[in-house]
């Protein structure tokens, strides 16, 4: 039986990310869905379905961090990749303390985010 | 003296008696007595015993005193009752003793008419000269025709000579050749008469004194009638004389002291009747004493003055105390004077008056004088009260004794409650000290006095005073009198004082901006300068300053300058605006601007006047401040990089992140099998609108690092905050901070350099943002007002209710380096604030109501501020030489 693909949920306010950023993902043989903010997501069908996130930092209403706090008190324990435009070591640091998968600065090359991904058990 | 002269009487072989000139007797002697059995009695007077009827008696008497009123020796019968009962006639003769033609006493010597007269004459002489010798004064007995015959012991013991030698009286003067012919006539006189004689006369003593005597010559008589002797009796009296003498001779002094004093007495009885006038007095008058004992009907007093005459004595005549009036009296002349009538009584051992004295003391000059005083006194009084000046006249001790009618009006005090003026509150309490220095120290030298202080007038205002006073002496020289002027200056005061505040204002304000004034005549050269011009040129002040004395302080450039611009100033009027450099003494510069006009003045005179002031420090901190400004600037631009390149990188780095990927896709999907070239297609494009976007980014940053000089045009508060905003959005977003617009409508443009303004709003903003940083219990806003003030002033405010700054910080948050931040360098307001300044506008800052703070700049609106706005460096080389504007 062939193996269901993995669905990863994309959570940026950037709508060039949220176009470019699927496509990718795909040709990684994920399957995609975006959201242009957390709110957006915790409201979705995805929540419960999302094998990962690739989540953006600083966002208007709900930040990702904010959405990684929320997740962890609903127990949904799913992995999650940061990305960010702030090129801040500080800010990775904390995040993957907190329990982030990786923390990519944009912008990131596609084995960068493959290596993310694979640290996230998302792909092979 | 009648006790010695009674005991005399009383041993005399005759009945003797004295009478008062009135008739009453006083004395009788022994014999009388005896024989009438009527004594002495202790009130010394006598009743004659006469016996006859109560109608006979009584003529007899009145026969008595009627002869006694003559004055005249006389002889009378009187009938008498002798002591046995028996009625005998007395045959009674009578001698006065006269003083001064008056008659102070009668002597008598009463004889029986009837008497036998057959005793024998042996008998009698035996008698006689046992009797003479028992009587205890000095008698002499003399024949019927004067020829000393005997004398008793006494008397030749007195006379200290023989019986032989005193036969002789009248030749030896044993009696004083003075009283000799007197007494020779008595005697002779009672020789022819028959009766007695009574005389005082001096007789010289054994040892060469005359002595008085009353002597008293009594004739002894046989029964017949006829004079056998004549008894001699001398009773002394000399001390009685002499106090009698001496008293005359003090009458008579003072009688002549009366006639002589150069002053007019009058001598009342008790009762007012004028007894006497002295002889000044009479010839003043001219009338006699009987004229003037009515005065009170005539004329001697003047009409105008007789009531109060009149008035005067009564009164004192009736309380008897003493009375002084000033009456005019009329001299001889007519003409009236003034006279001070003093009476006094004189009163007697038993306090009864005896006389008044009145003393006319003529004050006719003094009145003239004190009339012509009292005249000066009104003359002065309007003249001083018609000074316009307040005069106080004070006493040698510093007393007020009187002021002008001006004084009291002023203070409407009166003159003795004036005299307190150091406690009174009417003079100034920050001047009390000055004037009683001032004051007293005139008092105490002697020297004029002349001060200034402020007196308080009767509706509660000071008043500035000038006081001068200036001691009157007398001729010894001793002040009498202070005469103290009081001036008001109120007004002079006040302006001297507002001229000395504005002179005080002006030089410092010339110190201040280190800015002096000069003038100089440009026909004589003559200079004048303000004191900080001294300074800047520095120049002793006393010195006196020439156009030489400007010159050498001069270098080369400005030496020239100067020069034309006096040759241009001599030529003509105009304004000239220049910098010279001045060499100081020490070889320091000094960089001065000068600002001069040159004009005819008031006399005529070409004259260049002008201000100079120091530069020199303000072009040191000017350049010093450039320079920190432009270190300030560096610093911000470096602080402001490290956010900015975060702000660029996220803004770049969105859109490279998009086509980063897209790359890494269009490759993965163009090398996979079979490529899918809708989705390369797809990314390419994306990747084209992602380049341009970082493209535009770029553009939008490039404004904060160009290098082109802000120029300064129009610009619209709403669009360069509205740009700020969306540069910051990315900020914003990090923070979570929303922002809030208030933009007022149709906002009229201000006048600025665009990037510097957007400078400073995204320098509030960040330090908003920043404020807002540590807040988690309230949502994080800002909000950007913008609106037009009244002033010409486009104002555009940034609150936030964060932390804010403490009150005591507000003061400093412009200062440089200050700061809230932990980790902020504190310049972003400090050069917000110079940027603001340099566009001639306002930056403030205030802490809001509850949390927070609002901070606000305002720009002149461009209209307005195109004239004064000097963001362009002014260019004022030192090669801009003086121009005739």
């Amino acid at each position: 039986m062939r193996k269901r693909s993995k669905l990863v949920s994309v959570i940026d306010d950037d709508e060039s990310v949220r176009e470019a950023l699927p496509d990718l993902l795909r040709s990684f043989g994920l399957s995609v869905e975006a959201f242009p903010s957390a709110e957006a997501f915790l409201e979705s069908q995805a929540l419960e379905t999302s094998d990962g996130l690739i989540l953006d930092v600083a966002m208007p209403g709900m930040t990702g961090p904010e959405l990684q706090r929320e997740l962890r008190r609903r127990n949904l324990r799913v992995p999650i990749i940061f990305v960010t435009a702030f090129a801040d070591e500080m800010v990775r640091a904390r995040l993957i303390s907190d329990g982030a998968v990786g923390c990519l600065f944009k912008p990131f090359s596609d084995d960068e985010l493959q290596n993310a991904l694979r640290l996230a058990s998302l792909v092979t | 003296m009648q006790t010695e002269l009674g005991r005399v009487l009383d041993t005399l072989p005759g009945m003797v008696f004295s009478a008062l000139p009135d008739g009453r007797i006083d004395f009788v002697n022994k014999d009388l007595a005896d024989f009438s059995g009527v004594p002495m009695t202790e009130t010394n007077t006598w009743e004659w015993p006469v016996h006859a009827e109560p109608p006979e008696e009584s003529v007899i008497v009145e026969r008595f005193r009627s002869k006694l009123s003559l004055g005249e020796p006389f002889e009378m019968d009187v009938p008498t009752l002798r002591a046995d009962g028996e009625s005998r006639l007395l045959r009674v003769r009578c001698n006065p003793m006269l003083t001064d033609g008056k008659v102070q006493k009668w002597y008598g010597l009463a004889t029986e008419c009837d008497l036998a007269s057959g005793d024998s004459r042996s008998e009698h002489e035996t008698d006689f000269q046992r009797i003479v010798d028992s009587i205890p004064v000095p008698v002499a007995v003399t024949t019927p025709t004067g020829d000393v015959e005997a004398l008793n012991n006494p008397a030749l013991e007195y006379f200290g000579m023989t019986l032989e030698e005193l036969k002789n009286w009248k030749a030896i003067e044993v009696v004083h050749p003075e009283d000799l012919q007197h007494i020779i006539a008595d005697q002779l006189e009672a020789h022819s008469t028959g009766t007695f004689y009574n005389v005082e006369s001096r007789h010289l003593r054994s040892d060469g004194l005359y002595r008085w005597h009353n002597v008293l010559g009594l004739p002894f008589k046989d029964r017949d009638g006829n004079i056998l002797r004549w008894f001699h009796l001398l009773v002394d009296i000399d001390d009685r004389k002499r106090a009698e003498l001496a008293l005359a001779a003090r009458e008579r002094e003072a009688q002549l002291v009366l006639e002589s004093i150069p002053a007019g007495i009058g001598v009342l009885a008790p009762d007012g009747e004028v007894e006497a006038i002295n002889g000044p007095l009479l010839r003043y008058y001219g009338r006699t004493l009987e004229e003037l004992r009515d005065w009170g009907n005539t004329d001697v007093v003047h009409p105008d003055d007789m009531p109060r005459m009149i008035t005067a004595v009564s009164d004192a005549i009736t309380s008897g105390s003493p009375y002084d009036t000033e009456v005019r009296l009329r001299r001889a002349d007519g003409a009236h004077r003034w006279f001070q009538i003093t009476g006094h009584p004189l009163k007697s051992e038993d306090d009864n008056i005896v006389r008044w004295y009145a003393l006319h003391v003529d004050i006719n000059d003094r009145k003239r004088a004190e009339e012509a005083l009292a005249e000066r006194e009104r003359e002065s009084r309007f003249i001083i009260d018609g000074i316009a000046g307040m005069i106080a006249i004070f006493s040698p001790d510093a007393k007020l004794i009187g002021g002008n009618q001006q004084i009291i009006d002023y203070f409407q005090r009166p003159i003795e409650e004036l005299d307190n003026w150091a406690t009174n509150g009417i003079t100034h309490p920050d001047d009390l000290q000055i004037c009683i220095d001032s004051f007293m120290g005139a008092i105490a030298t002697g020297e004029p006095y002349d001060y200034e202080t402020r007196f308080l007038r009767h509706d509660g205002t000071w008043r500035w005073f000038q006081l001068r006073g200036l001691p009157l002496r007398n001729t010894d020289g001793q002040i009498v009198r202070w005469y103290g002027l009081l001036t008001d200056i109120d007004d002079r005061k006040r302006t001297e004082e507002s001229l000395r505040r504005s002179e005080a204002f002006l030089a410092d304000a010339q110190r201040l901006s280190k800015t002096g004034s000069f003038s100089l005549k440009l026909g004589t050269d003559e200079v004048t300068w303000s004191a900080e011009t001294y300074r800047i040129f520095d120049v002793d002040p006393s010195a006196k300053v020439t156009l030489r004395t400007i010159l050498s302080r001069l270098d080369h450039d400005s030496f020239g300058r100067v020069q034309r611009v006096l040759q241009r100033a001599r030529e003509g009027n105009g304004d000239f605006d220049y910098d010279i450099t001045l060499v100081m003494p020490d070889k320091s510069m000094k960089h001065v601007r000068v600002l001069a006009h040159s004009e005819r003045n008031k006399d005529g005179e070409q004259e260049l006047t002008g201000a100079v002031q120091d530069v020199t420090e303000s072009r040191r901190a000017e350049e010093t401040l450039n320079e920190v400004r432009s270190e300030l600037a560096y610093v911000t631009r470096v602080t402001s990089l490290g956010v900015l390149t975060a702000s660029i990188a996220h803004e770049v780095n969105q859109p490279l992140a998009g086509i980063v990927t897209n790359a890494s896709t269009c490759l993965r999907v163009l090398t996979a099998e079979p490529p899918n070239m809708e989705v390369a297609k797809d990314t390419a494009r994306r990747m084209i609108r992602d380049a341009n976007r970082a493209a535009e980014v770029i553009v939008r940053l490039r404004a904060l690092f160009s290098r082109k000089p802000p120029t300064i045009e129009p610009i619209d508060m709403n669009e360069i905050a509205s740009e700020v905003i969306a540069l910051a959005l990315s900020d914003l977003q990090r923070a979570r901070v929303s922002v809030a617009t208030d933009f007022g409508h149709s906002l009229p443009r201000v006048a600025g350099a665009r990037v510097q303004l957007q400078q400073v709003i995204m320098n509030l903003l960040r330090n908003a943002i920043e404020a807002l940083a540590g807040i988690n219990d309230r949502p994080k806003q800002i909000v950007i007002k913008t609106q037009a003030d009244p002033t010409g002033e486009v104002q555009i405010s940034v609150s936030d209710d964060g932390v804010g700054f403490g009150s005591q910080e507000m003061g400093r948050i412009f200062d440089a380096f200050y700061t809230t931040k932990p980790d902020g360098m504190g310049i972003g307001l400090s050069v917000s604030r110079s940027i603001v300044e340099s566009h001639n506008g306002r930056l403030w800052a205030k802490a809001n109501n509850n949390h927070g703070a609002t901070v606000a700049f305002a720009i002149p609106i461009y209209e307005v501020a195109r004239e004064s706005c000097d963001v362009e460096v002014r260019d004022r080389s030192d090669s801009i030489s003086g121009t005739v504007r």
